[in-house]
């Protein structure tokens, strides 16, 4: 059966045996693309290269494969490292066997963030001197292809005892399966840079008794005897251990302080009336239209028919809007305040004005309004303030920049008041938190079944966490929710839009900047059809799913993303898909199933 | 449960040829050598954890188990999808085409299956269109309802269900901007001229059509706030004069159904499907409204119940186009047996928006209007 633990080993009929002729050159990995990550030379394994006496490195191969040297590969490193070749990894002179272990990672990565984050566990005393782990860096926490620039950011996730180099062409993709679950490891002879096993997404018992038989096999040694894995809840590897510890939702959302009501219960409680009303929106649509509290906060249907004109994505569920750090199917806002505020003029939401809604505020809720945010400008003041427009409309362009402003703040505070709301919201424990924090029987046995099928179907790669998402944008091949059947950017289109935008957490409209700022996102090929992953608590009880909504249930939508969604030629999508949608065994899927039936989300207090 | 697999773990030996410029440390740093002899004894064995997953045990194959069914409510459920399991993208497939009929234009809302004519009538919920399909000639334009353009620029064509009566009228109710205007019920007469029923409040949804013995029509409507309470009336029509109600205080009525001499209406307010009589003696609905207000007979609840069509031995189907609230249930079509009992008859992965259904007697076979972006089409289910 086929799963997204592998191992891949040398094929068993390897007929060429590496051919390492006298090299008098070491050449490979010069001093022009020396590295900041170049091997210690205090490494014990390399004494002999420390004292200067050994000249020797071994000849690059030409081809990708176990058995073969490896090819002259070269990989970006840090701001000042440039390019870094793979022979400056090379320990020709070691005395004693030394592994070159290449781990490839992604940023958004759960999986692999558990392994940079365990590396000193993974390499125990007894290996640790002849084992060196680098990390190659496929893509960033938001899936762009790694640059340079994004190494450190990697580096944050780990335990600090490795180096990291980006390498978002995927240079070892031919020692693995297509679609293999991160992280991958290549275990590569440092003496001769000649890889000699390959693992996706091995446990951790695996990655060590893979160290220890290695080396113990290139010094002629005996194989150590094999050590029993450790399971926890006579299930889990010691990494699904850890993930599902953390996937308890114990904490509120974290603080924004480009929101300064973020927090303020009256402001939530402004927000609640915004929630509410139908006001705002010469259409008469309203957050209601499309958020039914009923339907933890989503419509139930395909795409949205609510609004002003048919809209081309899902209702996503809003119950944990305040965790997130992108938000929408595309990632268009940067913070919940700026999601709130856009639907107003959207043609497909409200339909509405920044004036318009201005004035519906300073008519119907003009005294609430101001007891959180002061006195509203003066838009009984019709010659100053039209009663509807926004930027690019005549009416607006005639208003003195001043009043603009005014209303502009007027709408930003309503997406303030109605941010304040949302992350008002609290959920109650589910049995998942339960049994997260120790409490071993709240789950049943068939749903931590499914838990551990979840885990063996690469799901945890991508949906970890408290709310189980890595919150970043991945291509399924998912079908498009226009009407008119045209494939949607997603991403690709959603980075323009987020830049191009007055209400970003860097803007004027932020009444701070975070400290950690969001960067500006660039679109990289992969993100092309791209869409957000979404949270997967209450994921049974909001379908149906994708982008599009074309999934009526788990059963198609977790067949899809064992099949990589559309096949190539749809015009139903666009882009390619992504190289790390795990395909698993279909028989696990009812397994899933069972399991995320079980991840309720439940309102503490539900909008009435 | 977990296999623990005893993998091998070859290494290839090397071959050194020639000297090896490593003049330091004594040999030490020589890279080792050996020969093809050793490679046996070079294989070793690496215990690896390859995760299974699950115990075999716990895989349920669909299919297998009879529903469990009480008091009208769906007890569990159960997926009929052991013969048919084809994924979304698979119906293009060879098999699959002769059991679908895909709809490349428009989006299927609701199907008539007319039986003397053999034709399926299918409305179509884009371009203002109603198309026909017979086993011979496959599918073809029939004409256009009566729309205009503002009411296309605010793509309020969404339509509900479809009928046919014996002159060749074919009436469609319009379902009309989710915010109330543009709704409607529109037919087209023999002659293909096409016309709207008069005095229809355009605020007012209509979704359900029946027809009953002597051409007559009833029709639904309904009105109220996105979140907020409905209120629907089950009416009847005369295509020349209007529309009167013939029974209120139901909330959201989606479906109406004339069958086994009855009128069947499903409300998803209540998530039920009421039984009236056909001959005008209905409760009064009282004057609080709801959907329970006026005494009328339930004959089953169900998850958002949509329209309703008439299957084999007094039974019903109805389709599902949305979630219902609190369930984990997929989108399913059920079947209604006549003492209230619900099983699911086809679910996800075989349906996608399944809103509206017609039954072929005499082929014993379902037609189900499916109008989701991957399903765009209609399933032909064959019926037990």
């Amino acid at each position: 059966m086929k799963t997204s633990r592998t191992l891949f080993r040398i094929p068993a009929a390897v007929g060429v045996f590496p051919l390492i002729l006298a090299v008098a050159s070491c050449s490979r990995g010069g001093s022009a693309q020396k590295s900041a990550v170049s091997p210690d030379a205090g490494e014990a394994g390399d004494a002999e290269n420390a004292e200067g006496g050994c000249n020797t490195v071994p000849a690059a191969g030409s081809s990708l494969a176990l058995g073969s040297p490896l090819p002259d590969l070269g990989f970006a490193g840090d701001g000042d490292s440039g390019i870094v070749s793979i022979g400056s990894f090379a320990q020709p002179c070691a005395s004693n066997a030394q592994l070159l272990v290449l781990r490839v990672v992604a940023g958004w990565c759960g999986t692999c963030r558990w392994h940079s984050s365990n590396t000193a566990t993974l390499l125990p005393a007894d290996v640790a001197s002849q084992v060196r782990i680098v990390d190659l860096l496929l893509a960033n926490d938001i899936n762009q292809l790694a640059l340079s620039a994004d190494l450190a950011s990697y580096q944050a996730h780990g335990d600090g005892s490795v180096a990291a180099l980006a390498d978002s062409a995927f240079s070892l993709a031919p020692f693995f399966d297509p679609r293999p679950a991160l992280p991958l490891y290549l275990i590569v002879d440092a003496r001769t840079l000649t890889p000699v096993l390959a693992l996706s997404n091995p446990a951790p018992d695996t990655v060590t008794a893979a160290f220890r038989q290695t080396l113990a096999q290139l010094d002629g040694q005996p194989s150590p005897a094999p050590v029993a894995p450790v399971k926890y809840d006579d299930r889990f590897t010691s990494d699904q251990w850890d993930m599902i510890r953390d996937m308890q939702l114990t904490q509120p959302p974290p603080p924004d302080p480009s929101n300064h009501v973020a927090d303020d219960p009256g402001a939530a409680a402004l927000g609640l009336t915004f929630f509410e009303t139908f006001k705002l929106s010469p259409q008469q649509v309203g957050c209601r239209s499309c958020h039914n509290p009923a339907l933890l906060l989503t419509d139930g249907k395909e795409v949205p028919p609510e609004g002003a004109k048919p809209a081309t994505r899902n209702v996503p569920s809003i119950v944990l809007a305040g965790y997130r750090k992108l938000l929408g199917w595309a990632g268009i806002a940067d913070s919940l305040w700026m999601l709130a505020v856009l639907p107003v003029e959207l043609d497909f939401e409200y339909a509405s004005t920044r004036l318009f809604a201005a004035h519906a505020i300073f008519a119907n809720y003009r005294a609430e309004y101001e007891a959180i945010f002061g006195q509203m400008p003066p838009l009984d003041d019709t010659t100053r303030f039209p009663a509807t427009g926004m930027p690019g409309t005549p009416e607006w362009e005639a208003m003195a920049p001043a009043d603009q402003d005014a209303v502009t703040r007027v709408l930003v505070n309503m997406g303030k008041s109605l941010a304040a709301f949302l992350r008002s919201l609290r959920v109650t424990e589910s049995p998942l938190d339960a049994y997260a924090s120790g409490q071993l029987d709240a789950l049943t046995a068939q749903q931590k079944d499914g838990l551990l099928a979840f885990f063996t179907a690469g799901c945890a790669q991508c949906h970890y966490g408290p709310r189980l998402t890595d919150g970043s944008f991945h291509n399924l091949r998912f079908p498009t929710g226009r009407q008119d059947h045209t494939a949607d950017p997603g991403r690709s289109d959603g980075i323009p839009f987020l830049l191009a935008s007055e209400f970003r957490q860097t803007g004027k409209y932020s009444d701070a900047i975070p400290a950690t700022p969001p960067i500006d996102p660039i679109v990289t090929p992969n993100l092309v059809g791209a869409f957000k992953t979404p949270d997967l608590r209450g994921v049974a009880f909001t379908l149906p799913f994708g982008h599009g909504g074309s999934y009526g249930g788990l059963t198609s939508v977790i067949e899809a993303h064992r099949t990589a969604g559309l096949p190539a030629g749809s015009t139903l999508t666009m882009g390619e898909a992504e190289r790390f949608l795990v395909s698993f065994d279909p028989t696990l899927e009812p397994a899933i199933i069972t399991f995320l039936d079980a991840l309720r989300l439940d309102m503490v207090n539900p909008p009435p | 449960m977990k296999n623990h697999l005893l993998a091998p773990l070859s290494f290839v030996p090397w071959l050194v040829l020639g000297s090896v410029a490593c003049s330091s440390g004594g040999g030490t740093g020589a890279l080792p050598s050996t020969d093809a002899s050793t490679v046996a004894d070079s294989a070793i064995d690496l215990l690896v954890v390859v995760e299974p997953g699950i115990d075999a045990s716990m895989v349920v194959e669909p299919g297998i188990d009879a529903p469990v069914v009480a008091d009208g409510r769906v007890q569990d459920a159960v997926v009929d999808t052991a013969q048919d399991t084809a994924l979304p993208q698979d119906v293009s497939s060879d098999d699959a085409q002769s059991n679908f009929i895909p709809m490349a234009e428009g989006q299927p809302a609701s199907v008539w299956w007319d039986v003397a004519t053999s034709t399926l009538y299918i409305a179509d919920n884009q371009n203002n269109q109603v198309w026909i399909w017979t086993d011979s000639a496959g599918l073809a334009k029939y004409g256009t309802t009566a729309a205009t353009p503002e009411e296309v620029d605010a793509g309020a064509t969404s339509v509900g269900q479809i009928v046919r009566q014996s002159d060749g009228t074919v009436v469609v109710a319009r379902f009309g901007s989710p915010r109330g205007s543009f709704a409607a019920i529109s037919y087209i007469s023999p002659d293909g001229g096409a016309g709207l029923v008069p005095g229809v409040d355009p605020a007012r949804h209509h979704l359900g059509l029946g027809l009953a013995p002597g051409d007559k029509l009833f029709g639904s409507y309904f009105s109220g706030t996105p979140g907020g309470a409905m209120a629907g009336a089950l009416t009847t029509v005369d295509l020349q004069i209007g529309e009167t109600d013939y029974a209120t205080g139901f909330g959201k009525i989606v479906g109406v159904l004339f069958a086994n001499g009855k009128i069947y209406v499903s409300d998803q307010s209540s998530s039920s499907i009421y039984v009236l009589p056909v001959d005008g003696d209905v409760p009064d609905a009282g004057p609080d409204g709801g959907p329970d207000a006026g005494g009328y007979t339930v004959l089953a609840t169900l998850p958002v119940p949509d329209q309703l069509c008439a299957g084999p031995n007094g039974s019903l189907f109805t389709g599902q186009f949305q979630a219902a609230p609190n369930s984990t249930d997929p989108i399913s079509v059920r079947q209604i047996k006549p003492d209230g009992t619900v099983t699911l008859f086809r679910s996800d992965p075989d349906v996608g928006k399944p809103s509206g259904c017609a039954y072929d007697a005499v082929h014993r076979r379902l037609f189900v209007a499916d109008g989701s972006t991957l399903l765009n089409g209609i399933h032909i289910f064959p019926v037990p």
